[in-house]
């Protein structure tokens, strides 16, 4: 079982994202708002974070919280998941993963497959 | 910018004709007085048909002085190849054989106009104005046109990612259905419903919006009874009402006459009256009220809900914004429906603006101007 924090502002998403977790049972707590995302991990000390892309009005908020996250907690694996691959060709994909400018572990696109995300957790944390 | 340097290439094998044409553009100013534009001119010269387009095709310039009868590839020649290349360009002929022939040969490849040699350097001036006017109108349109295109695709691109944040929040619903405990299937059930209907609002909101804009929806402004529209938009959101414990108080007239397109009426009071209810506390109040201030329908809507910030009340009228924070998140709505209203009421003449108090409420005016008076109808 790992601890598992999603971090998106649509709460459907973050529900069904950790409802998914929960049936592979995972501990998971949500954060909705973009603000209280490092506070929250602080005090949560997760084992793994589901991050989105995108949140409104900063379509880099994702990457900037990465960053963020990542300063403080190092080795804390972060999954991204993300709807802005649109197009036929990815926008964004694992090549991207950079460790001073998007420092995560792993991009999904959503919609989430509980069985990738169920997959990519226990690879990550090894629980 | 109000000054553009256009570049001009000859192509003719009499270097002193070149001279001469150097001689009137070089300090020359072509002044376009209806779009209050200063023109000059850059030039460059070739002596043949086939040095003359390695250098069109190396950097292309914004017009052609073609000579009609060159060595090796004639004008003709080289008008038919530059035609068939799609070059951005526009093409004078100059000809000693000004000929009936020659310009509706020159004409059907696409020449611009033309020159007769000898020519006067007023002449000259002529013609340069004619496709300076010409070229900058046509980049203008180009500029506008791309800019559209950019505006259209952004909203697309948004419009594309809100239509699917619904579909992704349904599908993570049904994925876990599959094999999900009982207890949580009536939750996942609701909240799929939820954001059907969100989405079939923000389809609603989108055709609206593109109606207005497209002009495809005939106004017809007429006379009627804004207390109808404004009492059938309160009986829509009764319901939510309820649920909410919200109170709505109407103006106490039952009949105040406006000149105004129905439909755009009404869109305006379903916006800012659900707005009301749905972005305010349980138990809280709705207050409408219509006045006639001069020529002006000053339009309002009150709630005692969760309030704008500063920075909130800015970005408002926006498309695709909304405002999500704790207290938002369990309110559907496109971020369409206000940018809606702003345009609406611009189109009438007026416009909308908000005050608000954080935590406290806040109020929505929509002024319309009456461009028909009551009584001329």
């Amino acid at each position: 079982m790992a601890r598992v924090l999603v971090i998106d502002d649509d709460k459907d998403i973050a529900t069904t994202t950790s409802l998914m977790l929960e049936q592979g049972g995972h501990k998971v707590e949500t954060e909705l708002i973009e603000k209280q995302a490092v506070a929250h991990v602080d005090s949560m000390k997760p084992d793994c974070l589901v991050l989105d892309v995108m949140f409104p009005g900063n379509s880099e908020a994702g990457f900037e919280l990465s960053r963020a996250i990542r300063s403080k907690h190092p080795t804390l694996p972060i999954i991204m998941v993300t709807s802005v691959n649109d197009y036929s060709t990815l926008k964004f994909s694992n090549k991207d993963i950079d460790n001073s400018w998007l420092p995560i572990d792993q991009f999904v696109n959503k919609p989430i497959k509980k069985a990738e995300l169920l997959g990519l957790v226990s690879k990550l944390t090894g629980k | 910018m109000t000054r553009e340097t256009l570049r001009l290439l000859m192509i003719d094998d009499e270097p002193i004709l070149y001279h001469g044409v150097k001689r009137v553009l070089e300090a020359h100013v072509v002044y376009l007085e209806d779009i209050d534009f200063h023109v000059s001119f850059e030039m460059s010269w070739k002596g043949s048909g086939e040095e003359g387009l390695a250098c069109i095709a190396e950097a292309t310039p914004d017009f052609v002085f073609l000579d009609y009868k060159l060595p090796g590839m004639s004008g003709l020649d080289v008008l038919n190849r530059l035609r068939l290349s799609n070059k951005d360009l526009l093409i004078v002929m100059v000809t000693a054989f000004a000929s009936l022939d020659t310009a509706v040969k020159a004409t059907k490849l696409g020449a611009f106009d033309f020159l007769s040699k000898p020519f006067t350097p007023d002449e000259i001036r002529y013609v340069v104005k004619k496709i300076a006017h010409q070229i900058i109108l046509s980049k203008r349109a180009r500029l506008a046109e791309e800019e559209k295109r950019q505006i259209r695709f952004q909203f697309l691109s948004v419009l594309a990612h809100e239509l699917k944040a619904p579909l992704n929040a349904i599908e993570g619903y049904l994925d876990i259905l599959k094999d999900g405990e009982e207890g949580q299937k009536r939750m996942m059930i609701d909240r799929s419903l939820l954001r059907l209907d969100g989405m079939r609002k923000l389809i609603f909101d989108l055709l609206d919006l593109t109606r207005i804009e497209s002009g495809q929806k005939k106004r017809e402004v007429v006379r009627l009874n804004a207390m109808d529209i404004i009492q059938r938009t309160t009986e829509t959101v009764a319901p939510l009402c309820q649920e909410k414990g919200v109170k709505i108080t109407l103006p106490e007239h039952n009949v105040f006459e406006i000149m105004a397109d129905a439909g755009e009426f009404e869109i305006i009071c379903n916006n800012l009256i659900s707005n009301a209810v749905k972005y305010n506390n349980d138990n809280g109040n709705v207050y409408v009220n219509v006045v006639r201030l001069g020529n002006e329908i000053v339009f309002s809507v009150k709630d005692t809900g969760i309030g704008l910030t500063l920075e909130e009340s800015g970005k408002l009228f926006g498309e695709f914004v909304r405002i999500r924070n704790e207290k938002t998140m369990n309110v559907m709505g496109s971020g369409l429906g206000l940018s809606t209203v702003r345009k609406l009421a611009r189109l009438n003449g007026g416009d909308v603006q908000v005050k608000s108090v954080f935590g406290e409420g806040s109020e929505f005016i929509v002024t319309l101007k009456e461009s028909v008076q009551l009584g001329e109808n």
